[in-house]
């Protein structure tokens, strides 16, 4: 079960009140913070600071908002203003010149201010989705997403895929190896598949075939 | 230069014409709103100016004799693709440059007269003009550093720390926040530039015993030499430069710091205080 947060319960069911607060809270990649609402500038708690902040009034719409009851696909979008600035910058155009809010994270609040807790809450990365002459649009994407890890491509096989004297292999000898198994400098760690040489090892009890190896192969 | 066709250049009665060329009266003196605007719900709006589109007047000539309606529309097809001179005798004698678009719709209304109603003139930005608008004390506006809802406006350049900075001042009682710049040895090359949109401009720094000097540039060429804002006693903000002959257009005024000063004078400051932009 969800709990819904005590101090909700005395507000949820009045029939007035103070209309909720749009806040979002954005943290780009080199760790600038933006606090954006819907009202005019205004100190409002901040989850990412942790202490009250600044919000400036550029969010011009928040959602809709998808939950599904799994953080890879909660989902929202968000529209702030792209008109405010100097004479010759806009200002979220001086942002992403600076830095990029790709991948910036973010924290979306639709605040009661009475009750001091947020009706909705979403947490993620930004993307940037679309913009106008006068606006931009963020996406927002989870924070876990297999499908963006990046790692290196490599291929099982005879010939080690590791960088002699890399991090990875922590050879410390003097000359490469031939990135086979037979001239590795750290036995512990090749990265190669032990197939069944001819006869270096003797007989085999693996049911694998036999492979003819090229031994002077190198890459 | 095109502009040297004037449409209408004496508001009397013209022998040759038998008529005036003036339009009649009680037209409507439109200026195109070129605010773009987005507001979030519980705050002001944000505002900037997007084009460089000036006036544009909806015309009439009512019960016009053949040669008067023969000349309007020879300047209809003559200016299609190019530009002329309409003075509005009634509104202070004040130029506009541009052209009639849309239809030309003249129709007889008999006895040998005509009519040409709603006949669409617009101003032309980025040509030159006979006569630049010059009534300072009517059309022109004045823009600040800050805006009047706080927010910067001026957009400045530092190469060195501390850079420009605002400053609240009390001038004559009202309280103006100006950006200043310290002029030291390293501020030299710092800028601060306001783009605005309209003709003309004046340029107001502050002038007392502590300011430095400065070059300007409109839209990228010096104008004006070196400017020295000192004085011997404090001036508060004087119109250092003023530019009248500039076409409508969005155009950049920057003050280049020169980090340099008057031998009399106490520090190299530079302090911009405002910029009125003729419209």
């Amino acid at each position: 079960m969800i709990p819904y947060p005590a101090p909700l319960l005395g507000v949820g069911g009045a029939r007035t009140g103070l209309p909720g607060v749009h806040l979002l809270e954005v943290q780009d990649v080199n760790g600038n913070t933006y606090f954006w609402s819907d009202r005019g500038t205004e100190a409002w708690p901040s989850v990412l600071r942790g202490e009250s902040q600044l919000f400036v009034p550029w969010l011009l719409a928040a959602g809709p908002f998808v939950y599904n009851r799994s953080q890879v696909t909660n989902a929202g979008s968000f529209t702030v203003q792209n008109v405010s600035g100097t004479s010759l910058a806009r200002d979220v155009e001086t942002i992403l010149r600076a830095t990029t809010l790709e991948g910036a994270v973010f924290v979306y609040r639709y605040w009661n201010a009475a009750a001091q807790a947020a009706w909705i809450y979403l947490d993620g990365t930004l993307t940037l989705s679309g913009a106008t002459d006068d606006t931009a649009t963020f996406r927002s994407k989870p924070f876990i997403n297999e499908a963006e890890d990046e790692a290196p491509m490599e291929q099982y096989c005879e010939t080690c895929q590791l960088n002699w004297g890399g991090p990875r292999c922590g050879s410390t000898e003097p000359t490469e190896c031939s990135y086979s198994f037979q001239t590795c400098q750290v036995v512990e760690r090749p990265m190669i598949s032990l197939n069944s040489y001819e006869k270096n090892y003797g007989e085999t009890t693996d049911p694998s075939p036999l492979l003819v190896i090229n031994r002077s192969r190198r890459i | 230069m095109p502009a040297s066709d004037i449409l209408n250049p004496t508001a009397d009665w013209q022998e040759a014409l038998q008529d005036s060329m003036c339009p009649d009266y009680g037209f409507a003196r439109r200026r195109a709103n070129t605010k773009l605007a987005v507001k979030p719900v519980g705050s002001t709006p944000w505002t900037r100016d997007t084009q460089n589109t000036g006036h544009s007047f909806p015309l009439s000539w009512i019960q016009r004799s053949w040669l008067c309606v023969q000349r309007l529309k020879w300047y209809y097809e003559r200016y299609e693709d190019g530009f002329f001179t309409i003075i509005d005798w009634d509104g202070g004698g004040r130029h506009f440059v541009g052209r009639f678009t849309g239809d030309f719709p003249m129709v007889q209304v008999g006895n040998g007269m005509w009519n040409v109603q709603n006949l669409t003139f617009e101003e032309m930005p980025e040509v030159a003009m006979v006569k630049y608008p010059d009534d300072w004390d009517h059309d022109a506006i004045r823009v600040y550093a800050f805006n009047d809802f706080g927010d910067q406006k001026l957009a400045v350049l530092s190469n060195a720390m501390p850079g420009w900075a605002p400053n609240a001042r009390s001038i004559a009682g009202i309280a103006v926040t100006t950006m200043d710049n310290p002029g030291a040895a390293g501020n030299a090359g710092d800028w601060g530039c306001y783009e605005y949109k309209g003709y003309g401009f004046k340029l107001y720094l502050m002038k007392g015993p502590e300011f430095g000097q400065c070059t300007v540039s409109l839209d990228g060429n010096e104008v004006g030499g070196t400017i020295d804002c000192y004085a011997a006693v404090d001036e508060g903000p004087q119109m250092v430069l003023m530019q009248q002959n500039v076409s409508l257009d969005f155009h950049r005024v920057q003050v280049n710091v020169s980090a340099a000063k008057n031998a009399s004078a106490t520090a190299p400051t530079i302090s911009w205080h405002s910029l009125e932009v003729m419209r």
